[in-house]
């Protein structure tokens, strides 16, 4: 969520303006030092409400290399199916949001909708419908029985069918290709000093996605490629969003198609090894990496998550100045930037 | 990634211990940093590489190295 304090204008071009403060300055670090793994995951979830499971995920991976701890094949699986699911709510709201900067109208209800189906299935599937909380040290929180892994296939096959409906109106609009074309070009040089990863790399033709590039979970086991762009407009980012949701609904097709037989590997006692750790898991906005600080009394001492969201956010007030006011909110969404988990001096 | 005890860099040769792995590594990009128990940490990478490097700083001034890491990537 983006909000603004301030707007000055030259003209029909915007001069300057100011984001909202307060917005990012979150008790969240504070608040997980010296917690129990377990907790950690939960409290984890709360650093992106719209990517959870990816952040849950990037501090579980840390926990368990402190712990030295195997997640089994099954358990991977699992994860990345999560994962993919909850993808889908990061993609479809930033293409809802997307229209909704051209006119709150167009399609966005049903782009929304969309994302209501997701949160439902989540709901169904892990009990938690927004903060899902579906990673625990070695899997998930509620493992998949066999009859959930049919209604994945169903949910997808179902979602797939309204998403290419909705799809069908939007993508080649042409009253909406020339509105997104040319705004808010990204040169892939400001993508690679900021690791700007995400559908803004992607679209700039710097396709770093840390599914491929630093391999975890159960994307080793499957083949896909990332969608990439190379004129780094807003156009070029929602048609790179628009094909990440078909390759979500592919890979999750391809997990359930390879889902192992569930091997039982529960984790009955952790001892945190000291040291520093990482992780990370691909969000819509790019790989969240996470670090712990493990002290000598085998406790969590420090938690970060890292974002592209947080190097790209200090940018915007500059980057923003000079765009059409028309534009203004398009060029603005269609970075897909939070203030939740940014930080503004 | 290292995921291991790290070496504590002392603070009057920081900028000599980031620069030569700035050079060595062609790193571009600075993911972030925070203070911790034994100073700052910072996480930087190389994009030219694909990989993350882990520096830890015996030096609580976090500002002061962060702004110093921006200044060196020209960021």
């Amino acid at each position: 969520m983006i909000e603004i304090s301030r707007m000055d204008y030259t003209g029909d071009f915007v001069k300057s303006f100011r984001l909202k403060r307060g917005l990012e300055i979150r008790p969240l670090w504070k608040k997980m030092e010296r917690m129990d793994p377990d907790s950690l995951l939960i409290w984890a979830e709360r650093f992106d409400s719209i990517s959870p499971v990816a952040a849950g995920l990037s501090v579980a991976m840390a926990l368990e290399k402190s712990a030295k701890f195997q997640v089994s094949l099954s358990n991977q699986y699992s994860r990345t199916i999560a994962a993919e699911i909850n993808r889908l709510v990061w993609l479809v709201n930033y293409l809802g949001n997307s229209l909704k900067s051209i006119s709150p109208e167009f399609c966005v209800s049903a782009a929304f909708l969309l994302r209501e189906k997701v949160f439902a299935t989540q709901e169904e599937l892990f009990g938690g419908r927004v903060l899902v909380q579906s990673t625990k040290l070695g899997g998930l929180r509620r493992g998949f029985a066999l009859g959930d892994l049919q209604k994945i296939r169903n949910f997808v096959e179902q979602w797939r069918a309204q998403w290419r409906e909705w799809r069908s109106l939007v993508d080649n609009d042409p009253a909406r290709v020339s509105r997104f074309s040319g705004v808010m070009v990204v040169p892939p040089a400001l993508v690679q000093k900021y690791s700007w990863w995400g559908i803004v790399g992607k679209s700039s033709g710097v396709a770093y996605d840390s599914r491929l590039h630093r391999p975890y979970g159960a994307y080793p086991h499957v083949d896909f490629e990332v969608p990439m762009g190379k004129n780094g407009d807003a156009e070029t980012r929602f048609q790179v969003a628009l094909l990440e949701v078909e390759l979500s609904l592919t890979l999750i097709e391809k997990l359930l198609a390879g889902f192992p037989q569930a091997s039982l590997h529960e984790v009955k006692e952790v001892k945190l090894n000291p040291g520093f750790y990482t992780g990370w898991a691909e969000s819509g906005s790019g790989p969240f990496v996470s670090v712990l600080e493990v002290g000598a009394d085998c406790m969590v001492h420090s938690v970060r998550i890292f974002s592209s969201d947080q190097r790209a956010l200090p940018l915007l007030e500059k980057m923003l100045v000079g765009v059409r006011a028309d534009d203004f909110w398009l060029a603005l969404n269609s970075l897909g930037v939070s203030l939740e988990n940014g930080e503004l001096s | 990634m290292g995921d291991q005890e790290l070496r504590v860099i002392p603070p009057d040769r920081f900028l000599q211990v980031l620069r030569r792995v700035v050079l060595e590594n062609a790193v571009d990009s600075f993911l972030g940093g925070f203070p911790c128990g034994r100073g700052t940490f910072l996480l930087l990478h190389s994009s030219r590489l694909n990989r993350d490097f882990e520096l830890v700083i015996g030096d609580f001034d976090f500002q002061s190295i962060s702004s110093q890491v921006r200044q060196e990537l020209a960021l």
